[in-house]
């Protein structure tokens, strides 16, 4: 349950901010505090160095559709509160 | 070495029995008894079980090679019983025969100890004989009798020939006198038995109607089925009448688009991307697409975005295509992965109307993909019909999971309409003839095909051997942004 210690909360007190969860496959939730406007590939980068992952292993998905990197929370009309889903890639023969 | 003869010596003075003297000290390399003979005739080779394990007994009781001559089974013979008289009879022209050896013998000029020699292996036939007697005596069948008669006489005359080539000559003519004597015995045996097999022969066809019958029924059902199958294969013929649909389901690739694909695949930076899905954002770079390389397994970024072209496509034309909705692979992962093992609210928000732009229930066909730990399989829900498929190209059935899914529309239907189904009595089809995968690594395009195929409405009408193509095709149509 930890969550980024981040400067823009000080910075930006007027701005609403959201609270995102990040769920993984296994349901552990990570918690993060976001701008409307930043970019969701931080979280995910964030995300990949917490859990020592390779980026391009996990798939972020917001209500079953892929998060691209360049989207905000205000591009997907995110809500606080919402769940992102972090899903490992899958591969099989 | 000095410890072995020591131990020996021990052991032979605490035994103080005479065998145990006596065995160590037995000569062994003397020859036997018939050391007379000269060295080069060859000795008959002694231990003929079957000839040599007999003959001990009837020596016990005074019937050697001496006295066997005048020997007849009398006895056995006074019995009356049918086969006694007749292998008495047979046995007395075996001592014919034998007389007839012996008179050749002496013509032939041999020396008395090798005449000896012969007959000393020989006298094992009139045993044979008195062992037939008993066989014949204990009722046994006339057909096994008779091989056993013809065995017997061979080892026999076998052992005769290793006695001298001379005589086995005659033995020979001796030997067609006997088998001929066995065939006529035999004869007599079966015409005795005749009545009894034309009896049951006759028994058995009573039944000969009753089989008449059952023959025609079987004739008229077996034609019924023919009639049955023609019909069917015309019914599949009419259903299947839009053939050009087959036909570019296979279209063959020309030169230039195989050039695409295998400069896509096999050439150029691997981190590259190659095609961007903007509805979807999915991208794909050239490492992704190179799992539909040759041998590759396929990754779920090509599922997903095929599965997307395959909606795209039937958006464009509605009504060539089915009504579908594709799951990408994360949904039931996504389902299932709650501690319970089924979480509706994890994936609830996944198909608003505002997201689709139709009801899940709407749909004619809804498919789910299944990711195995290894393994791609396919979910189908039939909407209109009723019913749950499970598709795996290695032919497995996983009731779970489509009670999962089952369960899944149920919650779906509800929290969306407000209607209540009863999904859970649909009934779970098993598909037949479904086409399996023969290797390790093509499930995932066996996958999209059963997608493919049914989403156009027609039967899996594909094999292991295609898989190679619709790698190359399934590669085109990424690269183009459209499905074919």
């Amino acid at each position: 349950m930890a969550s980024t210690s981040s400067k823009k909360n000080k910075k930006s007190n007027e701005v609403t901010i959201l609270c995102l969860k990040v769920k993984s496959q296994d349901g552990e939730e990570l918690v993060y505090r976001a701008k409307p406007t930043t970019k969701l590939s931080k979280l995910k980068n964030d995300y990949c160095n917490r859990h020592s992952l390779p980026i391009n292993s996990i798939a972020f998905l917001f209500d079953g559709r892929r998060i691209h990197d360049e989207d905000t929370p205000e591009s997907l009309k995110m809500e606080d509160g919402d769940e992102i889903d972090a899903m490992i890639h899958q591969t099989g023969g | 070495m000095g410890a072995l003869t020591d131990q020996r010596k021990r052991s032979s003075a605490d035994l103080r029995l005479p065998i145990s003297s006596a065995s160590p000290k037995k000569p062994r390399l003397i020859p036997p008894s018939s050391s007379p003979i000269s060295s080069n005739i060859p000795q008959p080779t002694p231990f003929r079980r079957l000839v040599h394990a007999p003959q001990r007994i009837i020596r016990a009781f005074g019937l050697g090679s001496s006295s066997t001559r005048k020997w007849k089974p009398s006895s056995i013979a006074e019995m009356g019983n049918f086969f006694s008289q007749l292998s008495g009879k047979k046995q007395d022209e075996m001592f014919a025969l034998e007389e007839y050896k012996k008179l050749v013998e002496e013509q032939s000029g041999f020396p008395g100890d090798e005449v000896g020699k012969v007959s000393s292996v020989q006298p094992t036939s009139p045993e044979l004989s008195t062992r037939n007697e008993t066989e014949i005596l204990d009722g046994s069948d006339a057909l096994s009798q008779k091989v056993e008669d013809g065995g017997m006489l061979t080892i026999n005359e076998a052992d005769i020939l290793d006695g001298s080539d001379v005589v086995s000559e005659k033995v020979e003519d001796g030997r067609n006198m006997a088998l001929e004597l066995v065939h006529k015995r035999e004869e007599r045996i079966l015409v005795k038995k005749e009545p009894l097999y034309k009896e049951l022969y006759e028994k058995a066809k009573k039944h000969d109607t009753r089989l008449n019958s059952l023959n025609f029924e079987v004739e008229v059902l077996y034609k019924k089925v023919i009639g049955f199958r023609i019909e069917a294969e015309l019914l599949w013929k009419r259903e299947e009448k839009p053939k050009e649909k087959i036909e570019e389901l296979f279209y063959p690739l020309t030169a230039e688009e195989e050039e695409e694909i295998s400069i896509a695949l096999f050439s150029g930076n691997s981190h590259k991307v190659l095609v961007a899905h903007e509805s979807s954002n999915i991208q794909i770079t050239r490492e992704v697409l190179q799992c539909l390389r040759p041998g590759a397994w396929l990754n779920d970024e090509v599922i997903n975005l095929y599965f997307e072209l395959l909606k795209e496509r039937e958006k464009r034309e509605p009504k060539k295509f089915l009504k579908c909705h594709f799951f990408n692979t994360f949904f039931y992962k996504k389902l299932t992965s709650e501690k319970h093992g089924y979480d509706f609210k994890a994936v609830k928000r996944w198909t608003t109307q505002r997201k689709l732009g139709y009801a899940l229930i709407e749909c004619d066909k809804i498919f789910v993909p299944i990711h195995k730990e290894i393994h791609w399989c396919l979910a189908v829900i039939n909407v209109k019909d009723g019913s749950f498929q499970y598709l795996d190209s290695l032919g497995g059935l996983d009731n779970h999971v489509l009670k999962m899914l089952a369960r899944y529309l149920k919650d779906e239907v509800r929290d969306k309409s407000g209607k209540e189904i009863d999904t859970l009595s649909w009934k779970k089809e098993f598909v037949d003839e479904l086409p399996l995968q023969k290797n390790g690594w093509d499930c995932g395009m066996f996958m999209l095909k059963y997608a493919d195929f049914y989403s156009r409405g027609l039967k899996l009408r594909f094999s292991q051997e295609h898989m190679a193509y619709f790698r190359k095709r399934t590669a085109l149509d990424i690269l183009r942004l459209k499905a074919g």
